[in-house]
């Protein structure tokens, strides 16, 4: 915590006048002013080298009961350099219709991470090139994440846009024009296989080649964020299972760990063994799903049944050990549901020989194969740079060559314990994002194997039956368990007063999650860093001077998922 | 950025693993070597053969469904059931109510009233299955084990709303004058070294 005050100390230095710090867990918390905050944003960025911008979200206070400056407060966190460190910065927004400058200029990622603030709590980004919807449809009124908008108000949508007022400022730039240069305009998706979800990617087309590009999402939106608001910590779980539901658990464990570290309890080593397993085979289901969907995009569907088959074994175990196949719901704050069953290493390691034997036979099929190579090789290549300013995380940060991985450089939950390697690409095409994802299971094949081997006895709950559901003999048998039982039903897990940012390797990168509480059962205010949002926002700009058929191959390499993007 | 800027990071033991990649031809005439090496190697070939070899082996993984069906494991979470007593074979829900409380998806409705002996029994019971998730939970917070997830997991029904009453969910008086009711292995039962001190479910009230 001393270190992370010193690192910065530059900033506090120079902007000393208007800066009040705490801190958020182990986070500085900085607040700036209003107008100040572009100067500290492009000071954090350009002198202290903070050059990953995570995620930016506002908190409404009309409800709260500590009295705030104003209504609205806009968080933004960034990520240093060195990827360990993160800081955080608070501003007051005076007035939300004039609202902040927008940062967009300074980070590319901004630019939809604005868009989705102005969209769900109506905040102005001045300077903002295309400030619009972004989750909710265009024909929405109001802004839904204010408190005083009604959860039970949803709208319907009647009529599509056509995107235009997005790709005409992109072919100007581009000085093009749809009738001198015989474009075409094409939709991708949105409902489309090819588009892996409901994503709509409008393409301006040359020929086969892609001029320009925009992407409509939001088809996917529940408003999760929303619903966090009105359900207990508890009751959030089993959402967090559709963020992304190619691997459901790896989601209930990042959120549940978020709140346990936000009441500072740590499980028995046992729950925590069990979760890292879990972790890292809901890693390996969801590179399966992946690749095998990529190598279908591509024609290759033997080898989708080779990684698809192994998956099912997957599904098959975890549905015997959590009681559901996709959605397992089986993480609580505290702990979990259950303990392993009997015979359940000899059911793992069956599923393990198993995907090893199929990525085995895939990358015997591929890795050679001219058409495969010659297909993703050199497509849509992202530099380390743009890696990190696009926001970038996870394996199509890796496979950028940027060696950034949560499980190294902030480990918890033993992961600096377990011997396996960190997977980084060169080119960050393609093909590095797909062999990043290969190779990336086989390393968590590894942990899996150790901690399998190691996992210690005892208990997998923590004790405190505040927390945890007490056992059924003593809900039966004594008036304690009897009123935890209750109290937790009605009440929920009490998480004390704060905010929080827990960061999670997730399949996909940087899976976090904000939450504010006021003390009470029920969070304030989620909100989800989900990488495939920010990994999104990239797409139409690293397909462009890209084939039609190219641009399929890398929407499936970058493993958008629609869940997660929309929540 | 390059790689060595991060090699350097105290990351412990462990190794980086670089993705094997040559460099890309840039020239024509590299690429057409490549094309020529990628061609002539004989690669193509594998696909057929693994084709070949899974056409002549006969190991067929397609399973019959309405004849055949998967084994689904003892936790599985399919449609409610409602426990009755072992030692009187009435039911056990009390009308607590938590279930209600505690569903995610709101669809669990239920009343209670005073029976003729001034006691609380369950009026109106159901379960909008167009609703339910099918997470667990109101089998976890269940005090007294009364509803439970029972195996059946096929369903057809003329309208998305379609509802399961307490009826329905109740084990059959005959099933349980048999003694075959089943206790549910998976969310919200007790820990399986406890079955011996909870075989009959407690009557002390
Ligand atoms: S399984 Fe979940 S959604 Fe279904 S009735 Fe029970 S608590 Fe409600
Ligand atoms: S089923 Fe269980 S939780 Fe629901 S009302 Fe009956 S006793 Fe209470």
């Amino acid at each position: 915590m001393k270190d992370d005050l010193l690192e910065i100390q530059p900033l506090l230095d120079k902007f000393e006048t208007t800066l009040l710090l705490r801190m958020m867990g182990d986070t500085p918390l900085v607040s700036v002013e209003n107008e100040q905050l572009f100067t500290v944003v492009d000071f954090l960025k350009n002198k202290m080298d903070y050059s990953l911008l995570l995620d930016i979200t506002a908190v409404d206070n009309l409800d709260i009961s500590h009295p705030t400056s104003t209504r609205f407060e806009l968080i933004y966190l960034f990520r240093h350099k060195e990827f360990s460190r993160i800081l955080a910065l608070k501003t007051a927004v005076a007035d939300p219709d004039t609202g902040v400058e927008s940062i967009v200029s300074l980070y590319e990622v901004a630019d939809w991470l604005e868009r989705e603030v102005w969209d769900q709590y109506g905040i102005v980004f001045q300077n903002h090139p295309t400030l619009k919807r972004i989750l909710n449809h265009n024909e929405f009124v109001g802004h839904p994440m204010r408190k005083d908008y009604e959860i039970t108000k949803g709208q319907y949508c009647t009529q599509t846009q056509d995107m235009m007022d997005e790709m005409k400022p992109l072919l100007d730039a581009r000085g093009l024009e749809m009738e001198r240069d015989e474009l075409m305009i094409l939709n991708l998706g949105p409902s489309h296989p090819a588009s892996h979800g409901t994503i709509r990617t409008l393409v301006a087309l040359d020929g086969e080649t892609i001029r320009a590009g925009a992407s409509e999402i939001g088809y996917l939106h529940r408003g999760f964020e929303k619903s966090c608001e009105n359900h207990t910590y508890n009751q959030i779980i089993p959402y967090t299972d559709r963020l992304n539901y190619c691997s459901a658990l790896m989601n209930n464990i990042a959120f549940a760990k978020t709140v346990e570290d936000m009441m500072g309890i740590t499980l028995p080593d046992r729950g925590i063994f069990i979760r890292v397993i879990l972790t890292e085979l809901s890693r390996v289901i969801d590179h399966l799903v992946c690749l095998a969907a990529g190598l279908l995009d591509m024609g290759a569907q033997t080898n989708y049944w080779y990684l698809f088959n192994p998956r099912n074994n997957a599904y098959d175990f975890l549905s015997k050990l959590t009681g559901a196949r996709l959605t397992n719901s089986y993480m609580r704050i505290g702990g979990m549901t259950h303990d392993l069953y009997e015979g359940w290493r000899a059911d793992l390691d069956d599923v393990l020989k198993k995907v090893d034997s199929g990525i085995a036979q895939t990358l015997q099929m591929i890795q050679h194969n001219r058409i495969y190579n010659d297909r993703i090789q050199n497509v849509s290549p992202v530099s380390a740079e743009q890696a990190i300013a696009y926001g970038f995380t996870g394996p199509n940060l890796r496979a950028s060559g940027v060696a950034y991985d949560l499980r190294f450089d902030k480990p918890y939950y033993y992961y600096d314990h377990f011997d396996f390697d960190l997977v980084v690409g060169s080119q960050g095409d393609t093909y590095d994002r797909m062999m990043v994802r290969f190779e990336e299971m086989l390393q968590s094949m590894r942990i899996i194997t150790q901690a399998a081997d190691e996992i210690p006895g005892g208990e997998i709950n923590i004790a405190d039956h505040r927390i945890v559901m007490p056992p059924k003999t003593a809900v039966y048998n004594t008036i304690e368990g009897m009123m935890n039982q209750f109290k937790l039903v009605y009440e929920g897990v009490k998480v004390p007063k704060g905010e929080y940012y827990g960061a999670f390797e997730a399949a996909n990168g940087e899976l976090g999650f904000y939450i504010v509480s006021d003390g009470s059962g029920t969070p304030y205010k989620v909100k989800v860093r989900a990488p495939s949002f920010v990994h999104m926002a990239a797409y139409p700009k690293i397909i462009e001077n890209y084939q039609v058929a190219d641009a399929i191959m890398t929407l499936g390499s970058l493993n958008i998922i629609a869940g997660e993007m929309d929540r | 950025m390059s790689l060595e800027q991060f090699k350097d990071r105290n990351v412990g033991e462990q190794n980086y693993y670089q993705v094997d990649i040559a460099d890309y031809p840039t020239t024509g005439w590299g690429k057409f070597k490549r094309a020529v090496d990628r061609t002539f190697k004989g690669e193509l070939f594998v696909g057929l053969w693994v084709v070949m070899r899974e056409m002549i082996k006969f190991d067929i993984h397609t399973v019959q469904y309405p004849k055949e069906k998967l084994p689904i494991g003892p936790r599985y979470r399919a449609v409610h059931e409602m426990l009755r007593l072992w030692e009187s074979d009435t039911e056990r829900c009390i009308g607590c109510g938590l279930c209600e409380k505690i569903c995610i998806s709101d669809c669990i409705r239920m009343d209670t009233r005073y029976d003729e002996n001034s006691r609380k029994e369950v009026g109106e019971y159901s379960i909008n299955l167009g609703r339910c998730i099918f997470c667990g939970y109101c089998a976890e917070v269940c005090p007294e084990l009364a509803i439970v997830h029972g195996p059946r997991y096929e369903n057809t029904s003329e309208q998305r709303a379609h509802y399961v009453t307490f009826e329905d969910m109740l084990t059959p008086i005959d099933v349980m004058k048999a003694g075959a009711q089943k206790e549910y292995p998976g969310f919200g039962a007790i820990t399986p070294h406890e079955d011996e001190r909870v075989q009959k479910t407690p009557l002390a009230y």
